[in-house]
């Protein structure tokens, strides 16, 4: 093209005509009245409390806000949880903000699914199209539960629910399964709730079965910190059973590398010598235990430190030792995250783990194994009813006891065609990213034919959100609404999360974006869906649900949790010893909760009614009817996993391993892939192999190594290591990203021909050029068939060195092969061929009753006697 | 900057605005029309553009146009045509401040008509200029001698200070990132014209 002078005043003469013919407007900005002049010296800044949200915990922090520009997050010292600190995660949790990868304005699919083109559209473009959608299909007289709505966090507390139950489709779908469903399906037939929060800053002993607390788990920050109280200031010692020394192994007395999934048969040796040496807490059994202690020694009795050493890998002396150690430290506790639970018959192994402290006595005491503790807030009315049809992509068949569902079976689920689906609805979620086989959610993803409509609330173009065909972009957690509340401390507590600044350019709360739908679909609430979403704005659903709290309201309900941030204000934080005082005394939590006198107990202690558990017979319930009617073992029993061992022998061929997955304290499974600060310390994923095992099949350091399981291979370097278990292969998540940012893929300035933008100044700063492999979609679906939790541990992969022609960072996974691997672990559930084999134990018991599936809504609505 | 009588600043000042539409959205049915029937078709032709892919169904050529806007400057992966971004890699560093006060200072004022955009839009900014071009020609007219000279000083400080700081290199870089018939040689023309601007601005 030719610029020269004459050109531009010639468009430039044709432009003014052209721009006044099509009523744009040439006076370009509006000149303010009076022709103000405005010089902004000296900015204030502003602090502004708000939830943390960049992972599940919670914690608490504080905003610095100059003209509604984040400019730096603390953690709040008034959060009893996190006590002022926030992990690098939090630290880092503005650059979700500015991400210019960032998604600021509806988009509509053009062109094929995936392809990746999109175009603009308004808002009221966006939202009639979508509430068209939902509304032609509420008249159409279709069932109802082909409206579909998958998460993958969801801190709405109640709000999907409300949206779902208001359209009338239980296909409410949530991510559980991928987590710690098994982990919370031992613990509550046991004792109640889902969750404990051990008393680590003031015991004496730690046994710490799978978890890497100190950088991961539940609820790490705040664990971190009382772990680090309870071994440096009360001297506990700490004993890890891992795969992997991890950076909580590391920090422990000792590390035991466990072979996977037998975490349960060593804790169950472990109350074995406690019972059989007499060194339990026989009151407490008495009183609090559902079984006798002279019936928990002949069941523990088959479980010998000899048996457990066969199947761990940790020594029979260790495990008398520890059992000993654990027993008269007093106090104790024991703490579980994902290395017992998520394998085939994980929710075993987790009620395993339990009998620790509880056959020690270690419940509910200063120092041990506590309950967790929770503060809540109002419902907010009125509130639809829970829909009476079922789904079985919610729920499926079979089971009975997943009452945190089975959400990685719903690809498959929908290859098969179990249920049909006319719009997908998606929020907060990655599942061809983070789920098992996640090749397979990729598929249905693609085809419309399963899924001919799928909108996504989702803020970055992810993995999932890549196959949308509208984006409805949701904000930041720091531009959102929430109430909050976790037992990540023995102080409850309840928190706000609210917009420290406004929604950047046009992106829109959630639960906004949701009530505008509400109105579309149903305008003059003929459709009995309007009258649930007509609270006025997000803020006002806030002040439902705070203001009437009671203690709350008299400080100013939902105005002075704004302010505050936290409730209740415990005191002042001493730097000292980091606990709260009021008025000179430390405020400390109180204990024995379930010993409190309620005239309503199920259980009398000392000619008194009491608390006690949330079970059936208010006491701990290591005999659980819930399982036994539900046609599993009543007691805490272990299964050795059939693809690992046969006769008590383990069947691993040559070269073959359990590929194991791990997170990093810096990054989620998904979301934290773009923020730049993170992916800088962690962004490469090599396979951690001990090294007795590499030097066997010839494989060095940084060599190039392929891993084989039955569903596929991929590609990758050995990280040659005395830190893992010789028979464990570990490759971690939150790496070898396809989509989510250049920093998740590590696109820097050399590759600037596939990204030509070259304007953030740190994009040259990208030193690395490996963004590692990501292995979720080789590894199979294997299902607990009680929890329902995928076996994310249980995989069995061949390790070798890479073929020729094999490339670093190949993913190749068959969606046949996965399928294959889907049919075989139903033949685990209570339906299945392999039930009755895995349970000979069981022959004589008495038939399981056929246990009715009950359709339930958010996971918190779970009842175990509902399935009784 | 002050242009002599002959220059006519009705045109330079109506290019900044069809630049300032064009990156502010994408092309809509009415500009369209003008671009391949209308008063802009010869003009951009005789530089040298081929236009005759526009010609045809109006809604594919919006369509197409829309979706290579959307991939140039609004979603993931594209370079929004931002200050803050161009210079510093995330949206609203403080340099969007910095633009905010300059159009402040001078009376201006954008939310009415993009209530949600950050004020260092490369629409925005090239807006701006126009508006401080109309404002001198007011003055001009007003005889207000000395409003004529602050708004033209005043252009020259925020080309300066601001368009010229960031828009050659993202000119270049955008331009890298399309072949598109009509986005390439509508960048590259951008950037001729703004490259002539500042050279004629002497900044
Ligand atoms: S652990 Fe870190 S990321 Fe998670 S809530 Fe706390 S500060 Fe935020």
């Amino acid at each position: 093209m030719k610029f020269n002078r004459r050109n531009f005043l010639k468009i430039g003469a044709a432009a003014g005509a052209a721009l006044a013919a099509t009523g744009k407007p040439v006076s370009a900005m509006e000149l303010s009245p009076g022709g103000k002049s405005v010089n902004k010296q000296g900015v204030e800044r502003k602090k502004v409390p708000y939830t943390c949200m960049t992972c599940n915990i919670e914690d608490g922090g504080i905003a610095y806000v100059e003209n509604d520009r984040i400019v730096k997050l603390e953690g709040n010292p008034k959060h009893p949880g996190n006590r002022g600190r926030l992990c690098a995660k939090g630290n880092a949790g503005l650059l979700h903000v500015y991400d210019p990868e960032r998604v600021l304005y509806p988009l509509k699919r053009v062109g094929k699914r995936g392809e990746g083109k999109w175009k603009r559209i308004s808002w009221e473009e966006g939202l009639n199209e979508v509430a068209g959608k939902i509304r032609a299909h509420l008249k159409s007289g279709k069932p109802r539960k082909e409206i579909a709505f998958k998460w993958g966090r969801n801190r709405t507390h109640g709000f999907i629910d409300r949206w779902m139950n208001a359209l009338g489709s239980p296909t409410t779908m949530n991510h559980t399964s991928v987590c710690e469903s098994s982990k919370k399906m031992g613990m509550q037939p046991t004792w109640g709730p889902d969750i404990e929060t051990p008393d680590f800053a003031n015991t004496k002993y730690i046994i710490n079965f799978g978890s890497n607390i100190l950088e991961a788990a539940y609820f790490h920050n705040p664990y971190a910190q009382r772990i680090m109280d309870g071994v440096a200031g009360n001297k506990a010692k700490m004993v890890t059973f891992d795969v992997r020394l991890s950076n909580t192994a590391a920090k422990s007395d000792e590390w035991h590398p466990v072979f996977p999934g037998t975490d349960g048969v060593v804790a169950l040796a472990m109350a074995n010598v406690i019972m059989s040496e007499g060194l339990y807490d026989a009151q407490f059994i008495n009183d609090w235990v559902n079984v006798s202690a002279d019936e928990l020694k002949a069941h523990l009795a088959q479980y010998t430190p000899e048996m457990a050493e066969n199947y761990s890998g940790v020594k029979a002396e260790d495990i008398v030792r520890i059992a000993r150690e654990f027993a008269t430290a007093k106090p104790a506790t024991t703490y579980t995250y994902r290395g017992p639970c998520k394998h085939l018959y994980g929710s075993y192994n987790e009620r395993s783990a339990m009998l620790l402290p509880i056959i020690t006595g270690n419940i509910e005491r200063k120092g041990g194994y506590c309950l967790p503790r929770g503060m809540g807030w109002n419902g907010v009315s009125p509130s639809p009813e829970h829909p009476h049809e079922h789904s079985k992509l919610h729920q499926p068949d079979n089971y009975p006891l997943a009452g945190h569902h089975v959400s990685h079976h719903i690809a498959f689920q929908l290859l098969k065609g179990e249920e049909k689906v006319a719009i997908w609805m998606d929020y907060y979620d990655n599942p061809a990213y983070t789920f098992p086989s996640s090749h397979v959610w990729e598929k249905v993803y693609q085809d419309e034919k399963i899924i001919p409509y799928f909108v996504t609330f989702s803020p970055i173009i992810s993995e999932t959100s890549q196959y949308a065909d509208i984006i409805l972009p949701d904000v930041s957690y720091l531009e959102r609404n929430d109430p909050e509340n976790m037992p990540s401390d023995l102080l409850p507590w309840i928190s706000l999360r609210q917009p420290v600044i406004k929604p950047l350019g046009e992106s829109m709360e959630f639960r906004e974006t949701i009530r505008q739908l509400a109105l579309k679909i149903d305008p003059d609430g003929s459709l009995n869906i309007k009258k649930y979403f007509d609270y006025g704005s997000s803020e006002n659903y806030m002040k439902m649900h705070f203001d009437g709290v009671a203690g709350l309201k008299e400080l100013g309900g939902y105005e002075w949790l704004k302010k505050n941030g936290v409730y209740p204000d415990y005191g002042d934080l001493s730097p000292a010893d980091y606990k709260y005082y009021k008025g000179g005394k430390a405020v400390e939590p109180e204990y024995g909760l379930h010993m409190k006198e309620d005239a309503n107990g199920k259980v009398t202690v000392g000619g008194k009614k009491r608390a006690g558990f949330g079970t059936p017979s208010g006491k701990i319930e290591v005999k659980t009817d819930f399982y036994g009617k539900a046609g599993f073992n009543p007691m805490p029993v272990f299964k050795a996993h059939p693809w690992h061992w046969s006769g008590g022998k383990k069947i691993l061929k040559y070269g073959q391993m359990v590929l194991t997955t791990f997170k990093w304290n810096v990054h989620t499974q998904a979301r934290t892939a773009n923020v730049k600060l993170l992916t800088e310390i962690v962004h490469k994923n090599p396979a951690w192999i001990n090294s007795k095992t590499a030097a066997k099949l010839g494989i060095k350091d940084n060599d190039l190594v392929r891993i084989t399981s039955g569903v596929g291979h991929m590609v990758t370097r050995a990280n040659v290591t005395e830190s893992i278990h010789p028979d464990v292969v570990a490759v971690s998540t939150a790496c070898g990203h396809t989509a989510g940012g250049r920093f998740a893929q590590a696109m820097n300035n050399a590759k600037a021909d596939a990204w030509a933008r070259d304007d953030d100044p740190d994009l040259k700063n990208i030193w690395w050029n490996d963004k590692g492999v990501h292995p979720n979609a080789i590894i199979p679906v294997c299902t607990d068939p009680i929890g329902g939790s995928q076996g994310w541990f249980d995989a069995v992969v061949t390790v070798e060195k890479a073929k020729s022609g094999d490339k670093y960072g190949d993913v190749v996974a068959s969606v046949e092969k996965a399928v294959a691997f889907y049919e075989e672990t139903l033949t685990y559930n209570v339906a299945g061929k392999n039930h009755k084999k895995m349970h000979p134990e069981l022959a004589n018991a008495p038939q399981a009753e056929p246990v009715k599936v009950v359709s339930r809504g958010d996971y918190r609505e779970f009842d175990p006697v509902q399935l009784a | 900057m002050t242009e002599s009588p002959a220059q006519p600043q009705d045109a330079i000042k109506n290019l900044y605005l069809f630049f300032a539409q064009l990156f502010l959205k994408e092309v809509d049915a009415p500009l369209l029309e003008r671009i391949r029937s209308g008063e802009l078709r010869a003009p951009l032709e005789e530089a040298g553009m081929d236009l005759k892919f526009l010609e045809g169904d109006a809604q594919a050529a919006l369509d197409g146009l829309a979706v290579e806007y959307s991939a140039l400057f609004v979603q993931p992966g594209s370079f929004p045509p931002f200050q803050s971004v161009a210079q510093g890699g995330r949206y609203l560093t403080p340099d969007a401040d910095q633009v905010e006060l300059f159009y402040q200072k001078y009376g201006f004022e954008y939310r009415k008509e993009y209530p949600k955009l950050f004020p260092d839009h490369l629409g925005l900014e090239l807006w701006f200029i126009a508006s401080l071009i109309e404002a001198e020609q007011k003055a001009k007219a007003a005889n207000r001698t000395q409003d004529e000279g602050v708004y033209a000083a005043a252009r020259a400080e925020f080309l300066k200070k601001h368009v010229a700081a960031w828009a050659p290199k993202y000119f270049e870089t955008a331009a890298r990132m399309t072949k598109h018939p009509f986005y390439l040689p509508m960048i590259e023309f951008a950037a001729a014209f703004i490259d002539s601007e500042i050279e004629r601005a002497n900044v």
